[in-house]
């Protein structure tokens, strides 16, 4: 018996930015094979859910009641409550064709006569993401069947406490567009590729898509591969990661538009995978210094301020080091500003000494914190001049057998060691500093341990343990890597 | 405010400072590459300080008004230090002066040389600015900046100002505007599109100052900025007035042609009687401390940095901004907050009422209509005479379809895929259209233009050019311009290609802030008078945005998708085999 077709939420244009294919399977997959969230995305999800309780408690709210998926029954109780012109309604329930909505937020938007509501979301992240708007635009389509207009805007209340308002207006156009896509994978008129990116590895549908994308070696495993990409090659006969270790670049690039040294690099990243082992491509960008610093931030899971500020500064001493920890920390907003200056202060001491740190996180808050707080005189200058990112010095000297370039793939590659399972912060306590802290300690740790591995990576012949494979016929498997760093061609 | 645009200045140093120590870290060829150096040039004539160079293409990014080390490319810092003055496209040469020496040894013949930049540092000399202005309680500066000032018209100034305008031959926003300058007690911004006649405007404002005998400072970022304004001037009123304040030796023919003299002293004509001294923002800077102005009329206000126009604001008490922040914005290197990345002008738009000229004098209707609705709030309209005007093409041709003067602008779709900085498809369509226009067509080549976002489409761009043309057997005295965006605003062509390269979304993703910036899409858009013919993938209009603050941006993008006619590309690319 055909499974009945599942209703459009708010959740499919929220996925859809994300991942079509996630959107696809929601509609037509079997959901007993969605797997449960990997720690991080449950630590978020809890996270989330903690927020917005914090948030409704402080709020004069009522909610519809209805017998638990009634949701007509819902959207009558939710009509009653706008009727009667109640100020803030949760949870209510919007329903149209094939489709169901439930902001979290129908906030009365007094101006006289008939009440008439504007949408609202709670959401824990400190930015609004057009993911966030796509889901209110949503709501709003279906909220204008009932009032004489669609509201023209709508608002999140997010992590750090701000209300920003959404222009409905702006987003039009990118919510026509997604919708009708949606309403198109729905009745199964577009089905949209698999294809591996960031989000997959915490995806609920992991378990279906990877396997397939292994199974093929389909490009999109291949670190740079992007959905343009991959049609572009496809077009000239190549499909798979072992036809794509095969190619020769300059022949390759008079028939696409991809220059050369691209398909020269893709071609390495493909040949990594299949011989299990990582190869060289130029020196690494940093030199050994007697005095080195990694530091790493982390911001407070519900206020969205930076809490926490590590630094560990290592000074070479004989056959050893010295170490030493730089640590300050902000329980609330308004320690941040003083915490950075004191943070920043203490970085500024070694004044050619490198900082290193892993992705591009790490400047781009210090740039928001002197956006927040900065001084003139600030030694932020000085400490930006000697930022080194470890991810952007690996990618651009070695090409790992590993699928991403994120911390904890680069470390499985270098190390051998195990993606690190991030423990969830839980929900319950409201003192997280010390878990947060201890995670951003290991994090650093792991950092330094990645730069120094690539550093004899780089040097000598010893190199990745376990790694990415893929066979010559083009599946890819996790399998210990050989030994041996081989030479770019 | 004080102590953000004292941070502007410190970090603007920083940032300059840095980015030429990692210039210094690359090699030759890799500065060659990223266009921070000019290799391969050999000198053609030096003596009076003034240095001329033989080259085989400006693929450098360097600007008239640049600072140079002209010297081995290894000793950087050992060469000599010049400035760039004029840039000849026709004969290929640079011509340079030296910077800060009065002569050097002569340059050895058939020495090969190199180019390569050299900072500027004047962060000091605006920072004192700043601070001279903010140590004295309630400055009218600092008043003008924290939006203190009164804007309330002189209404009996407005009124007869206005008439002089009119019988000047100005429009009826062009009046408003040169009444408003006499009108306003202290500030007023003059919001001048592309096309309208801001120069034009300008000339007539500095006249009717020395007809009332002000003395008048003229500001601008740039050299050519500055003497633009002084020739329009001079042509206006009396020659003897017009001064440029110019410490360089090097010869300014269309000023000398125009009657303007030049001086060192900042306080010529500044004793007795009316005059109008063009400086730019950086001797602005300097010589306020010695001459004071009845009034200080800016020019490319748009592109001033807000802590740079501090300094040369204090050369009078009056201040005139003409600009355009629609257009682009100043060329900043540090990380600043986004309110301090703004110009002058687009800081105090914000905070007074100002007059935006209305009709367009550039533009047919088809090439003003999507600028005017995506940019101007539908207010740029073109004139009557400009919005009829048509391209003039011979009988027959190749390309009926895509160069049809009666669809001024339209869209080449091009379906290639997973390019970033580069299509050799789209360059050759471009070239192959180009060719069509200057050969079969005669256009001059003076008279088209080719747009591209990146240094690496431009370079394919010319090649294509030279080999199909050479293939066609087409040798045409000079070549169109192919530029990118930043170096092509202020000029205007009959016929604009624009080339957007790219067709990877996920990589454009990651370049929203440059790519699809609406101010770089505004000068592209509104340089050409009859004809625009875009060439571009449509996977270059197909970026989601990552977060809500690119989706302005990206919804103008998708728009102009929308709204231009499009032409397939594939069929074009076809023409273009079967002519072989």
């Amino acid at each position: 018996m055909p499974r009945k077709l599942r209703p459009i939420t708010g959740t499919h244009l929220f996925q859809r930015e994300r991942c079509s294919r996630w959107v696809w399977l929601d509609f037509h997959e079997d959901p007993a094979r969605k797997l449960p969230p990997d720690a991080a995305a449950a630590a978020r999800m809890a996270q989330g859910r903690r927020h917005e309780r914090e948030i409704v408690a402080k709020l004069d709210v009522v909610e519809p009641h209805y017998p638990a998926n009634d949701f007509e029954a819902g959207e009558r109780a939710t009509r009653e409550l706008m009727g009667s012109g109640a100020p803030l309604i949760y949870q209510g329930v919007l329903l149209g064709e094939h489709r169901v909505g439930k902001p979290d937020l129908l906030r009365r938007a007094d101006g006289g006569g008939t009440p008439r509501y504007l949408l609202g979301d709670i959401k824990a992240s400190s930015r609004a993401k057009l993911e966030h708007a796509m889901q209110l635009a949503f709501y709003a389509d279906l909220l204008a069947a009932s009032q004489s207009d669609g509201p023209k805007t709508a608002f999140l209340l997010l992590g750090d406490g701000r209300e920003e308002r959404v222009q409905l207006d702006d987003v039009e156009p990118f919510y026509r567009e997604a919708a009708a896509e949606v309403e198109a994978m729905r009745e199964r008129r577009h089905e949209p590729r698999a294809a591996f990116h960031v989000h997959c590895h915490g995806c609920a549908w992991r378990g279906v898509c990877l396997p397939e994308l292994e199974a093929r070696g389909d490009l999109s495993l291949v670190h740079g591969i992007s959905p343009a990409r991959r049609e572009a090659l496809e077009e000239v006969g190549v499909h798979n990661i072992a036809q794509l270790a095969c190619i020769e670049p300059a022949q390759l690039a008079a028939r696409t538009e991809l220059p050369r040294e691209t398909l020269r690099r893709l071609r390495l990243q493909a040949r990594a995978l299949l011989d299990r082992a990582p190869h060289r491509l130029a020196p690494l960008p940093w030199k050994a210094a007697r005095i080195a610093v990694a530091a790493e931030f982390a911001r407070h899971p519900i206020r969205g301020h930076v809490a926490e500020f590590l630094a560990y500064r290592t000074i070479a001493a004989g056959n050893g080091f010295q170490e030493q920890w730089i640590h300050e920390s902000a329980q609330n907003p308004e320690e941040e500003g003083p915490a950075y200056r004191r943070f920043l202060s203490s970085l500024s001491l070694d004044r050619d000494a490198p900082i290193y740190h892993f992705g591009a996180e790490l400047p781009d808050t210090l740039a928001q914190l002197d956006a927040r707080h900065g001084k003139l005189n600030d030694p932020l200058p000085q400490v930006f001049a000697r930022l080194h990112d470890v991810q952007v010095g690996i990618r651009s000297s070695l090409v790992l057998p590993i699928l991403r370039y994120d911390l904890d793939r680069v470390a499985q590659a270098l190390l051998g060691t195990a993606p690190e399972s991030v423990e969830p912060h839980s929900a319950e306590t409201d003192d997280q500093s010390p878990q947060i802290r201890r995670a951003l300690a290991e994090r650093i740790l792991l950092v330094r341990r990645v730069r120094l591995a690539a550093a004899r990576a780089w040097q000598s012949d010893g190199a990745a343990s376990s790694a990415v494979s893929v066979s010559p016929e083009g599946t890819v498997a996790s399998a210990p890597a050989a030994a041996g760093l081989q030479d770019s061609p | 405010m004080r102590e953000p645009l004292l941070r502007y200045l410190q970090r603007e140093r920083l940032a300059e400072r840095r980015y030429e120590r990692e210039l210094r870290a690359l090699s030759l060829a890799e500065r060659v590459e990223c266009g921070e150096a000019l290799a391969g040039l050999s000198v053609v004539s030096q003596g009076g300080g003034r240095i001329t160079v033989a080259m085989s293409e400006h693929s450098a990014k360097f600007r008239e008004g640049d600072v140079l080390w002209l010297g081995d490319g290894v000793r950087i810092e050992e060469g000599l230090p010049v400035r760039l003055v004029r840039y000849d496209g026709a004969a290929r040469q640079l011509h340079l002066e030296l910077d800060g020496r009065e002569e050097a040894s002569p340059l050895r013949a058939g020495r090969e040389l190199v180019l390569d930049r050299r900072s500027m540092d004047l962060a000091e000399r605006f920072a004192l600015a700043v601070e001279d202005v903010y140590t004295k309680t309630n400055h009218p500066i600092a008043l003008c900046l924290e939006g203190k000032l009164s804007t309330d018209d002189d209404e009996a100034v407005r009124r007869e100002a206005e008439i002089d305008g009119f019988r000047r031959g100005l429009d009826r926003t062009q009046a408003a505007a040169f009444a408003r300058a006499f009108a306003r007690p202290k500030l007023h911004m003059i919001q001048g599109p592309p096309g309208t006649g801001k120069t034009r405007l300008l000339a007539e404002i500095l006249s009717a100052c020395a007809e009332r005998r002000e003395r008048v400072a003229v500001v601008a970022y740039t050299h050519r900025a500055v003497d633009q304004v002084l020739v329009r001037a001079a042509q206006r009123t009396d020659p003897r007035l017009v001064w440029k304040l110019d410490s360089s030796r090097s010869e300014a023919p269309e000023l000398a042609a125009a009657g303007v003299r030049r001086t060192t002293s900042a306080e010529r004509g500044a004793s007795t009687g009316p005059a109008i001294v063009g400086l730019t923002t950086h001797a602005a800077c300097r010589a306020a401390d010695r001459a004071t102005f009845d009034r200080v009329v800016f020019d490319e206000a748009g592109q001033i940095p807000l802590p740079h126009a501090v300094g040369a604001m204090r050369l009078g008490p009056r201040w005139l901004f003409v600009g355009d922040h629609a257009q682009l914005p100043p060329v900043v290197a540090g990380e600043h907050a986004e309110e301090w990345r703004a110009s002058i002008f687009a800081h105090l738009v914000e905070r007074y009422p100002s007059t935006m000229l209305e009709t367009t004098y550039r533009m047919n209707s088809g090439i003003c209509d999507f600028p005017s609705r995506a940019f101007y709030a539908g207010n740029l309209k073109p004139s009557a005479e400009a919005s009829s005007r048509r391209l003039a093409l011979a009988p027959g041709g190749r390309f009926r379809d895509v160069l049809d003067p009666q669809r001024p602008a339209v869209l080449v779709e091009v379906p290639h895929r997973g390019a970033a900085m580069r299509s050799r498809r789209e360059a050759a369509i471009v070239a192959e259209l180009s060719i069509e226009l200057m050969a079969h067509h005669r256009l001059p080549a003076e008279e088209l233009a080719v747009i591209a976002p990146f240094r690496a489409q431009g370079m394919a761009i010319r090649e294509e050019l030279e080999r199909r043309a050479a293939i066609r057997g087409f040798r045409p005295a000079s070549w169109p311009l192919v530029e990118t965006v930043e170096r092509i605003q202020g000029r205007e062509r009959e016929v604009v290609l624009i080339s957007l390269a790219s067709s990877d979304p996920e990589w454009l993703a990651e370049q929203t802030d440059f790519y699809f910036s609406p101010n770089r899409l505004n000068v592209a858009l509104t340089r050409a008078r009859t004809k625009r013919i875009l060439v571009a993938s449509p996977l270059a209009f197909r970026v989601r945005a990552r977060t809500l603050e690119d989706v302005p941006a990206l919804s103008v993008f998708a728009a102009l998708y929308r709204e231009t006619p499009r032409i397939d590309g594939a069929s074009v690319e076809k023409e273009i085999e079967v002519d072989g």
